[in-house]
């Protein structure tokens, strides 16, 4: 079984703790609490012709005062970008992220998820996702729109990153 | 060698530190007693440390570079591992082997977080204070000692400020958004702390209200009056004019004739009536008819004075009012009108006549009682040949 490194950048707030736990534990919990350091979760991911076996990275969100640290970054096979689709600010920031990891890492899959999208109107989702799409559309493999609150989009982002790690 | 064997004994005694040796192949080949408490289960010796550390997934390059160089190290800072917060320290320990030291940060990590949560929390209430105050149609301004704090974003739009910091960067010079007309902050608090105040800035009118936030900060409210106004006055131009031709509804020029009788006020008022309209609708549709009125309105409308009002009462029936009590030059008028419709070719149709039926307001008139006169003259002049001008 191949071991596989996921790592989660993105501001701070933007779901990054939630999304894993949707994934890995199947839960969701409303209140914020903030992410210190890196926490490791481990998941099984079953592909078509192989499982894999996912070393999720989840690492402190960045604010305006504190960067990411990018030691959290080495041996990463991919990344997950995570924007709040309720703060444009965070998608505005995911470039400075993406440099980041490019700076960092030589030609890993990135996937982009514009998380929170329970709390977005019809005509909200819509907008959200073209600017991302013009922002980002070149730069990742694939665009999400994520809720960790109702599933949303999650299962489908984790199997694509999973794909493009595993090469299938 | 030695060194660091006293250096591990020291540290291990304060609890602080566990350690793992590891080999070229990472296999465990030693490890301290309380190792353990940071994994799910117990170490055990020969097995491949990366089971108990996934942290060292993807930093295999990493450890063969610290067995060759020697002198390297690499540190993983705030690992949360078993309700622990670790950092990983990758050392040099012989040609062979590989110290990976684990340093319990948890009691530091743990005040850190709660100030990170605290800040993130803030930031969070910041931002969508921000929102709500730039989701705002009026102009907010915060200061404090005199200074600007924060303006929301149609304060910066409606003075042409790029942002934040260069409207802060205007403090210096001591408030100098020249356009308003007060010499400091503390100046327009006094003026409007108490009550909603008027304002002009350049050419627009503003209500402007002072509160005090805090005891530090002033938040400064300007509502644009002229703006409103505006768009009341439009929406009442809109309720008021007939949607086909333009013109004034009945209702409008009912009240304006009310006012006029009720400020004795001689007025005059002529009714129009379009001769046989109805063949118009009939022979070329009620298209043609409708670009007919269009037509008719706009040739009276260029022949009519701003203060005259003009109506459509409906059908391809209109009333005229005009404030003058000079009866027979606005017979001479209506007169000049009905031959310029004579003489007009519309569009499609081609002539058309209209008549008309005048009646000048008299002493303790009524809407009802003139409008019953000009009806009456109009039905004279329709029922006598048409395409005429009679007063009653």
């Amino acid at each position: 079984m191949i071991s596989r490194k996921i790592v989660l950048v993105g501001d701070f707030a933007t779901g990054k703790t939630s999304l894993i736990r949707r994934f890995v534990d199947n839960q969701f919990s409303d209140s914020y609490l903030s992410t210190i350091g890196v926490k490791i979760s481990k998941k099984l991911i079953e592909l078509e012709h192989v499982t894999l076996r996912g070393m999720i990275w989840d690492i402190e969100g960045g604010t305006d005062t504190k960067a990411v640290n990018k030691t959290y970054f080495i041996g990463a096979h991919g990344a997950i970008l995570v924007a709040d689709g309720t703060r444009f600010e965070t998608l505005e920031h995911i470039e400075m992220y993406i440099t980041l990891l490019q700076g960092n890492l030589k030609n890993i899959p990135l996937v982009l998820a514009v998380n929170k999208s329970d709390s977005l109107s019809e005509e909200e989702r819509i907008d959200i996702m073209k600017k991302a799409q013009t922002m980002y559309g070149g730069m990742v493999q694939s665009i999400f729109l994520t809720s960790a609150k109702t599933g949303e989009g999650v299962e489908e982002m984790f199997h694509a990153i999973a794909s493009e790690m595993a090469g299938v | 060698m030695k060194n660091i064997q006293i250096i591990l004994n020291a540290i291990l005694s304060q609890d602080v530190f566990e350690y793992i040796l590891v080999d070229r192949r990472y296999r465990i080949t030693d490890f301290s007693e309380n190792v353990s408490r940071y994994f799910d289960e117990a170490t055990q010796g020969g097995n491949d440390i990366r089971h108990y550390l996934p942290e060292i997934v993807g930093y295999e390059e990493e450890i063969q570079t610290v067995l060759e160089k020697g002198n390297n190290r690499y540190v993983l800072e705030t690992v949360y591992k078993n309700n622990y917060y670790i950092n990983i320290i990758l050392e040099y320990y012989s040609e062979e082997k590989v110290l990976i030291l684990l340093h319990n940060t948890t009691e530091i990590t743990l005040s850190k977080l709660e100030l990170l949560q605290y800040s993130n929390e803030n930031q969070l209430l910041y931002n969508t204070i921000k929102k709500i105050l730039d989701s705002q149609n009026n102009l907010l301004l915060v200061t404090s000692n005199n200074k600007i704090e924060y303006a929301n974003r149609k304060f910066l739009e409606y003075f042409s400020i790029k942002n934040l910091d260069e409207l802060k960067e205007r403090r210096e010079k001591n408030f100098s958004i020249s356009s308003l007309p007060v010499k400091s902050f503390n100046e327009l608090y006094a003026y409007a702390k108490d009550e909603e105040k008027e304002l002009m800035i350049g050419e627009d009118t503003f209500l402007v209200k002072a509160t005090m936030l805090e005891t530090t900060y002033q938040l400064f409210t300007f509502s644009k009056v002229t703006k409103l106004s505006e768009a009341n006055q439009s929406l009442e131009e809109k309720i008021n004019r007939d949607p086909l031709t333009g013109l004034y509804r009945k209702s409008f020029f009912d009240e304006k004739l009310a006012e006029a009788l009720e400020y004795e006020q001689t007025v005059t008022l002529v009714i129009a009536d379009i001769d046989n309209f109805k063949t118009v609708n009939d022979h070329y549709g009620h298209l043609a008819g409708d670009s007919v009125l269009r037509e008719f309105a706009d040739l009276i409308k260029n022949q009519l004075r701003e203060n005259d009002i003009f109506a459509r009462w409906g059908g391809e029936e209109f009333l005229i009012l005009f404030n003058c009590s000079k009866q027979e030059k606005i017979v001479e008028k209506i007169e000049t009108i009905r031959k310029m419709v004579e003489t007009h070719s519309f569009e499609t149709v081609g002539a058309l006549t209209v008549s008309f039926g005048v009646a000048t307001s008299r002493e303790n008139e009524t809407v009802q009682s003139l409008l019953e006169r000009a009806d009456r003259a109009l039905y004279f002049a329709k029922t006598n040949g048409k395409n005429m001008v009679v007063v009653k």
